[in-house]
């Protein structure tokens, strides 16, 4: 039976493959060799952490738009569009169009469309959070006055 | 019961285009060609009202400027002053709208736009759309009702 490696603490690995980096960096290793070496050796390390010591060691900063190099099936997955749920919420009053854009959750938009069905706002474009309609709706909307009852608008 | 207000889609991810005045023929054809022109994956058409459809396309793009770009293409294709219209509005507005509830005019009211024509890959915006639809939909529901 062969002897039970024992196994190398995170802070150690880290500075045993540090002095090995720059040893290899000073000799003109590629990156992508010195990773080889390392994980040979055991003391595989996160390559960003890697790339930080060569960059210091060869006196290089890291270059813009850095992910450019990376093959993109290895780039990190851009987070899908972070896309709200705007509705607009547009008609006439006295002839002339006004138009409230509002986005929350379904909840809100409910409560806030209460008010908005009846009541025109006070500015003509108004883009704006449901919930705020809800806590402040005089200080949004005109309740003097009302929404035509047939509007001519361009969506 | 019909509310004084329309209710509508605000996107600016997704490319939706209004064609008014237009047959079912010329709206499908520039709706494919702008799909495979510009790899759009798939399309939807709603009819809102006769010979007024809407499409909206599955594709998501990132930024304004790119769904502005198709948007342009289709108005300059359509050959149409009232879809110049709607796209000058969209510019100006940054961000494109569609109709989703019924619309109140002089002779009675436009019913809501409904689904015509389905195309290509459905799971992205248009997926999103559609759901965001129901939802506006369900709200409008209860909003009468109370």
């Amino acid at each position: 039976m062969g002897k039970k490696q024992r196994k190398i603490g995170k802070a150690v690995r880290y500075r045993k493959a540090e002095t090995i980096i720059r040893k290899l960096a000073k000799k003109g290793y590629s990156a992508n060799k010195i990773q080889r070496e390392l994980q040979k050796r055991g003391l595989g390390i996160r390559r960003k952490n890697m790339l930080k010591i060569i960059r210091k060691v060869k006196g290089v900063k890291k270059k813009p738009h850095a992910e450019k190099y990376i093959p993109r099936k290895y780039r990190a997955r851009v987070k899908p569009l972070l896309i709200g749920k705007p509705i607009a919420v547009y008609g006439t009053v006295q002839g002339k169009s006004r138009r409230v854009v509002m986005s929350g959750t379904g909840r809100s938009l409910y409560n806030a469309m209460l008010y908005v069905s009846k009541h025109p706002p006070k500015k003509r474009f108004l883009r704006i959070l449901a919930d705020k309609i809800i806590l402040f709706p005089r200080r949004y909307l005109d309740f003097d006055e009302k929404w035509d009852e047939h509007p001519k608008v361009i969506s | 019961m019909v509310l004084p207000v329309i209710v509508g889609i605000d996107e600016k991810h997704t490319v939706m285009v209004d064609l008014d005045n237009m047959s079912f023929r010329k709206v499908k054809n520039l709706a494919e060609s702008a799909c495979s022109h510009f790899k759009l994956g798939g399309i939807i058409i709603l009819k809102s009202s006769p010979n007024h459809y809407h499409v909206v396309f599955d594709k998501p793009m990132r930024y304004w400027s790119d769904v502005l770009r198709v948007i342009s293409w289709i108005g300059i294709l359509a050959d149409n002053p009232n879809v110049w219209k709607w796209v000058c509005m969209q510019a100006i507005k940054k961000t494109c709208t569609l109709r989703v509830s019924e619309k109140p005019t002089k002779n009675g009211f436009k019913p809501k736009p409904r689904i015509v024509y389905r195309y290509g890959s459905q799971n992205q915006r248009i997926k999103a759309f559609l759901g965001k639809r129901k939802e506006i939909l369900n709200i409008l529901r209860k909003v009468k009702k109370g």
